[in-house]
């Protein structure tokens, strides 16, 4: 048998079957039975004002919406991660460390040396070896709407390779014949 | 019969060849360094729907449009209008002008180690729509989302070639 309180919650939302409804209001004294009729009008009307008055608002991108979730939980999930343990003493490992860094530079510089027969000498270091080259990079460092009715926000998918400043509150523009 | 005296470079000719070779080794380094100091930037605007009929991708979007089409949820973009403008230092600003009223106004230029630092003013029909400050490496172009316009929405992409 239910608790009393669940049939009376399912009373109140109108989930009860007709013949518990009638079982369970058959069970009220008179003064009970108005005070939940009172209740059950009180829910029914909170319930209307809420469905007419705070709809639930569509989302216009949710394309947009599910990227940029999407990107902020894994982001979240990669700071969380727990760091790997080290072992070791830590002398050991900075010796380590600077033998492999020895090793990189010695094998880039010979890299260099045999791609481009010398190091140029030149102020752009971006000349000499582009990070990355032909990788996907576009940053937004800052951005301001210049009207009070337009959003503007930035937008990096990482997996698509793709920024792009989203503005909200444009006016539509019919398409010209 | 009197023969006219033979010229002869005052410091003999090895100077003078070594002299040559200095000018055209330097006159390549400022031609190296006028080249660097130049950008392409490229604008374009983009009409993407979901209509049906044939793809209309341009080439220059054709690295992107997977990208774009997934992004923005449409499945058809077409280039409405693109123009291109080289960026001299010596000039402050430029005002690109990809179609449909919108300009785009480019108005300081850094170079950084990752690409170039442009600062971005987005307008249409004289209204400021946004501005921006944004890095671009070569060939990784900014789209902004613009209205939507027919059946479909407008996107502004900016590139530096």
């Amino acid at each position: 048998m239910k608790p009393f309180e669940e049939t009376y919650t399912a009373w109140l939302d109108g989930e009860l079957s007709p013949e518990e409804a009638r079982a369970f209001e058959a069970g009220l004294d008179p003064r009970q039975r108005a005070e939940a009729e009172a209740e059950r009008a009180a829910t029914r009307a909170l319930g209307d004002l809420l469905r007419h008055h705070l709809p639930t608002p569509p989302l216009p991108n949710p394309d947009f919406f599910n990227h940029s979730l999407l990107e902020r939980i894994a982001a979240e999930e990669r700071a969380a991660a727990p760091a790997p343990a080290r072992s070791g003493s830590p002398f050991l490992r900075l010796f380590w460390a600077t033998l492999s860094g020895a090793a990189v530079a010695a094998i880039t510089l010979a890299a260099v040396v045999v791609t481009t027969g010398a190091p140029r000498m030149t102020t752009d270091f971006y000349a000499v070896t582009p990070p990355g080259e032909g990788d996907y990079y576009a940053e937004i460092l800052e951005s301001e709407p210049g009207q009070p009715t337009i959003s503007a926000y930035a937008f990096h998918s990482s997996s698509e390779q793709l920024t792009v400043l989203w503005l909200d509150g444009l006016d539509y523009l019919p398409a010209e014949p | 019969m009197n023969t006219l005296p033979r010229s002869r470079p005052p410091f003999g000719w090895p100077v003078a060849a070594l002299a040559i070779v200095a000018a055209l080794a330097f006159g390549a380094f400022c031609a190296n360094a006028g080249a660097a100091d130049r950008e392409v930037v490229w604008t374009g605007l983009i009409y993407a729907t979901n209509e049906g009929g044939p793809d209309r991708t341009p080439a220059v979007l054709a690295p992107y449009a997977r990208q774009i089409k997934k992004v923005f949820g449409y499945n058809r973009l077409q280039l409405l209008g693109e123009q291109r403008k080289v960026m001299d230092r010596h000039q402050k600003q430029w005002s690109l002008v990809p179609g449909k009223g919108f300009v785009l106004q480019v108005d300081s230029r850094k170079k950084g180690t990752r690409g170039c630092h442009l600062h971005l003013a987005l307008s249409r029909q004289k209204k400021l729509l946004v501005k921006t400050d944004a890095m671009l490496a070569p060939h990784s172009p900014l789209f902004f989302r613009g209205p939507l316009y027919g059946r479909g929405q407008l996107i502004i992409a900016v590139m530096v070639e």
